[in-house]
Formats: structure tokens, sequence, C-alpha cells
């Protein structure tokens, strides 16, 4: 018996990565005050140059990720560059990064051998789970100390919160900006490379179809504090973990309707984390290109 | 004055030049990666698109759910409610026109109005859900909405697979509707269809500035606050701009059965609930832009899918999508640059 309950909580805890990495990234550039709509296209994109990089470095699980963070970067500069620096409207732009994403990853896998590759899951270190799993809990507690005792992190949310009194403190407002949005989506990819090689052992099309959506998610519902955030992904690695073993053990329920489960999950999360939450916790500033006066 | 005129024409070029070059020049790139000539391609994608008849045929059959879709989005977008789950709805409004087409016994012409009126009611009641979680808590419709496009997708998935699936064939689909109840066509596959697609513009353009619910929507979507201090009822404002949105999507649920499939079958709504997001954002507040931004999405996505039968992967589709849109940033950026 224990060792089924200790088997099915590994089975639920691996995905874990998948969902607290891009959601970690997304939080830190919506703390600066930058969305990133095209989450769902950096992620795809991420998986795309995460496998890339593991077929062209000789089956690497390092350049792997390492590609995948730097396939996130490359759009995290994109939207800093229009976003930011240029102040469009940021759900907009968001729109033209996720299609544009999307479309390239989808082109490249179908176009090149990315789409001949199978890889190798990554190997389990300790109790089962792989390097990125602890590395992935590191980076949460970098998270949790950064905005919860350093000045670093206050600045972070100063910026995101009234950018216009960080200005008047002396902050670089737009630098602090640029480094949130373009880090926050270099781990949005990381995230993206992971979940292709450790679950999809390669880039397919359905690869992140909807989950750099949930990561998105999970930020609100973890209402941007490194904590809550972490909760929302243990949450939702469980329903996907239930939704896989629940088709495993057979449930009685249409598969179509299965699929979906993560789906509305997200629906009622959001919705009860609204209802019972009371107030809203937002930066206030989310959204809103800084012009300087 | 003449400074303003010179600015205008000045846009106007930039923005054709966009929306023009960036397909050539991702085109280009492609045939040069796949290493094909580069003219074929060209000349394949213009014969297949606007250089034929039958082309131009299809490109404005692929118009019309676009332009259907976009008026949809036109009243979410101005009153800045971003419904992204125009997909789900169509799917919920081509179920909605399954079950009566499939189900009643009425003469065609009620029967078309009937399905038409349910998955309209079906598609607002279904986006109406973000609209009101919106309205009534704040949350954010882009999650939301997005996710119910999941939720949706499976409905339609397990009705045609399911319930509602023909006996005669293995594959999953519905059984035809009844002949007497589709929608003839101009010119196959040009269908009449295409004419309620392009009396929806006037009627959008009309609905945004010559009523009161227009007047309001658009007073919040630019500022919410000082919507409400001016005694508009934003919350009401917002319900309805999600409800009317997501019910003229359902609408060109409708039309997809009535006017191209004449039956149910799951993917039938092919992406367009995303691909009309382009054309929306392009035109900007223009509604009478709408018909040409459409025309010129539905070239992009005829012509794509044609290019695949000479070697160049359909996927590019998106690709393009996404660097007209990122293209559309340029003339703000000039503007930008010239004033400093």
């Amino acid at each position: 018996m224990s060792g089924f309950i200790e088997e099915t909580a590994i089975s639920l805890l691996t995905m874990l990565p998948v969902f607290l990495l891009p959601a970690l990234g997304e939080m830190l550039g919506e703390k600066s005050g930058v969305y990133n709509i095209g989450i769902d296209g950096v992620m795809a994109f991420g998986a795309l140059s995460g496998v890339a990089g593991y077929m062209l470095m000789y089956q690497s699980h390092l350049a792997a990720m390492m590609f995948g963070f730097a396939g996130g970067i490359a759009f995290g500069l994109f939207n800093s560059l229009l976003s930011i620096r240029f102040k469009l409207n940021q759900i907009i732009v968001g729109f033209g990064i996720w299609f544009f994403a999307t479309g390239l990853a989808g082109l490249v896998y179908t176009s090149t051998a990315v789409k001949d590759v199978v890889a190798e899951r990554f190997t389990p270190i300790f109790f089962s789970f792989d390097a990125v799993f602890y590395l992935s809990i590191v980076i949460f507690i970098g998270f949790y100390v950064l905005f919860a005792y350093t000045k670093q992190g206050t600045i972070i949310r100063a910026v995101g919160m009234n950018p216009r009194a960080a200005d008047a403190a002396g902050i670089n407002v737009d630098r602090v900006r640029w480094t949130c949005a373009t880090l926050g989506a270099g781990l949005v990819g990381f995230g993206g490379a992971y979940f292709a090689i450790n679950f999809f052992q390669g880039f397919t099309q359905v690869a992140v179809a909807g989950y750099g959506w949930i990561a998105f998610a999970i930020v609100i519902f973890g209402r941007w504090r490194p904590s809550n955030v972490l909760l929302g992904s243990l949450l939702f690695a469980t329903i996907t973990g239930l939704q896989t073993r629940g088709q495993v053990i057979g449930i009685a329920v249409p598969s179509e309707f299965m699929n979906v489960l993560p789906h509305i999950s997200v629906i009622i999360a959001l919705t009860l984390i609204m209802v019972l939450g009371g107030r809203q916790s937002a930066p206030e500033s989310l959204g809103n290109p800084y012009v300087r006066e | 004055m003449l400074a303003e005129f010179r600015k205008k024409i000045w846009n106007t070029v930039i923005f054709l030049l966009v929306i023009i070059l960036m397909p050539v020049i991702v085109l280009l790139l492609i045939s040069s990666a796949m290493e094909l000539q580069a003219t074929d391609v060209l000349s394949y994608f213009f014969s297949s698109t606007i250089g034929s008849v039958s082309g131009l045929l299809s490109v404005l059959d692929r118009t019309t759910i676009l332009l259907i879709l976009s008026v949809g989005l036109m009243i979410a977008f101005r009153c800045s409610t971003w419904n992204i789950g125009a997909e789900g709805q169509m799917a919920v409004g081509i179920v909605g026109a399954l079950g009566v087409s499939l189900f009643l016994a009425l003469p065609g012409p009620i029967l078309i109005m009937l399905g038409f009126l349910v998955s309209f009611i079906l598609g607002g009641l279904w986006g109406g859900v973000a609209g009101f979680l919106k309205a009534k808590w704040e949350v954010n419709e882009i999650p939301i909405t997005l996710m119910q496009n999941f939720v949706a997708l499976a409905l339609l998935d397990y009705m045609v697979r399911g319930p509602w699936r023909s006996p005669e064939v293995a594959l999953g689909r519905t059984p035809f509707i009844p002949e007497t109840a589709r929608l003839p066509f101009i010119d196959f596959p040009l269908n009449s269809a295409f004419i309620i697609g392009l009396v929806f513009v006037p009627m959008c353009y009309w609905l945004l500035n010559n009523t009161l619910l227009g007047y309001r929507l658009q007073a919040a979507g630019v500022d919410r606050a000082a919507a409400s201090f001016a005694g508009i009822n934003v919350k009401r404002t917002i319900f309805l701009s999600m409800f009317i949105s997501a019910a003229i999507a359902g609408f060109g649920g409708a039309s997809l059965v009535f006017s191209e499939f004449f039956m149910g079958q799951s993917m039938m709504t092919g992406n367009y609930g995303f691909y009309a997001i382009v054309p929306t954002l392009l035109v900007g507040s223009k509604v009478e832009l709408l018909p040409f931004a459409c025309f010129l999405t539905a070239v992009i996505l005829v012509g794509s899918l044609n290019l695949s039968i000479v070697g160049v992967p359909a996927r590019f589709t998106l690709l393009i999508m996404g660097t007209i849109f990122l293209g559309m940033c340029l003339p703000v950026i000039f503007q930008r640059k010239r004033k400093q």
C-alpha cells in the first residue's frame, strides 16, 4: 500500500516543474509591470529550441535546457523591446508573439530534422526526481527570498506598483523591467524545454498546447506571491497527474472530458480565488507602460 | 493641416507595405530555406488566391467566417474585454445549430433561422459566463475564455463521435442536415452566407458609433473609472460586450453548418476563432476596413494551405499572422521616432 501511495505521489509531483518554472517566470515579469501574454508561444518555442539543442549538442540534456532558456530569452528581449522601449499595448504585442512563436516553432519542427528526435528522459538522481525538479525548487526558494528579504525584490515590486515613485527614488524603471521581463521569458522557455524532453521525448505539435496558459492562470491564482504560485503549481500538477492516472485506472468518463479536466479546473480555481479572495493583489501598474515626464 | 495629411499618407503607405511585404518576405525566407524556386512559390501563392477565379472564390468563402467572427471580436475588443474564446463559442454554436437542424422536422427556411437563433443564444450564454465572471468578480477573461475553448471543442468532439454520430460511416461525424436547410451557393465554393457576413459590418459600425450601447462600450473600453464616473454601468457594459461578441461567434458556428459542412465533425472550427483576432486588431477602431483586413487574412490562409501542395509546410500560416501582427507595430514605432 505504501508503495502505491509513494508511486502515486511521485507521478503527481513529476509535473511540478512544467508549471512552476513558467509560472515563476511569468510572475517575475508581471511583478515588474510587464505582461507576457505570448507565454504559450514562448513555451512552445522554448520546447522546440530545447529539442533542437539536444539534437545539435550530441544528446546533451544540459544543452537542451540552455537552448530552451535562450529561446525564451530571445522572445523576452523582443517583448521588452516592443512593450517597454516602444510602449505598445502589451496585450496586442503578446497576441503577436503568441502567434509568431507558435508558428515559428511549428514551421521549424515540420521542416527540419527536429521532428525525428526521440530524446531520452532525464535520469532521476534522488528519490526518483531529476535534477530539473530540484532546480525548480531551488529557483522557487530564490524567488521567495528575493521578494521577501532583499532590496532588489522591493525594487521590482515598487516598479510594478508605482513606477513614477520608483523613478523619483532614483530607480531606472526601464532597466528593471527589461531584466525581469527577459529573464522571466527565459524561465518560460526553460520550462518548455523540460516539458518537451521529459514528457514527449521530443517536440510534437500539441506539445505545449494550453500549458503555458495554465501557467499564466497560476500566477493570477497565486496572487503574485511565490508561495501561492508554488501551491497553484502543485494543484495543477496533481490535476494533470490525476488525469493521466484516471485514464490508466479507467474511470468511466468519456476521454474527451478527462482531457479537459485541467482546463475546467483553471476556470473553477480562478473564479473561486476571485470570489473568496477579496481585494485585488495584482501589481498596480501591470500592463501600463511607464512614460517619463 | 498639410503635415497631418502627409502623416496620414505616410501611415497608410507603411500599413500597406507591412501587410503586403511581410508575407512576401516570410515566403521568400521559407522558400530559400526549403531550397525551392522563390518565383515558383510566389506565383503559385498568387495564382491560387487572387490570381484566378476559383482562387478568388475560395478566398471570398474564407472571408465569410472571418468577417462574422471579427465583427464579434471587435465588439469585445472595443470594450477592452479580450475575448480569445471565439473558437469555443463557435463550437457551441455548431452544437446548437446541429441540434436544431438534425432533429427538428421543420420547413427549411424556418430551420435555418431557428438554428441561427439557437446558436446565437447558446454562444452568447457560453461567452457570457466569462463576461459575468469578469463583471462580477474581476476574473481575468483571457485565461477563462481560452480555457473555455478546450471545453467547448471537447463537447463538440463528444457529440459528433458519440450521441450524434452518423450510423452509416465509420468516421466520427453526424449525418447530413436536410437539403432544404442548406444556404445556396452563389458560385461554388462561395456561399450566400458571404452576404450575411457583409451585412454584419454596417450593423457593427452602427452599433458602435450610433447607439448608446456602443458609446458605453467604447467609453468603458478607454477608461473604466472615467466611464463609471460619467454614470455608465460598467459591469453591465462589460457583460453585454462579452455576451454579444460570443453570440456573434456562435452565429458564425451556425453559418459553418448551414453554408459549408452541412453536418458536424470534429475540428470543423479550423482555428478561425484565433485567426480572426488578426484582422480585428489590424483595423483598430475602423470597422469599415474590416472586410479588407479579413480578405487579406483569407488570402494568406488559402494561399498557405495551397502551398502545402508544392511542398511548403502548411504550418507557416500562424507565422505569417504573427509577422503581420508585429509588423503592425512599425507605424507606431515610426511615429514615436519622428516625435522625438
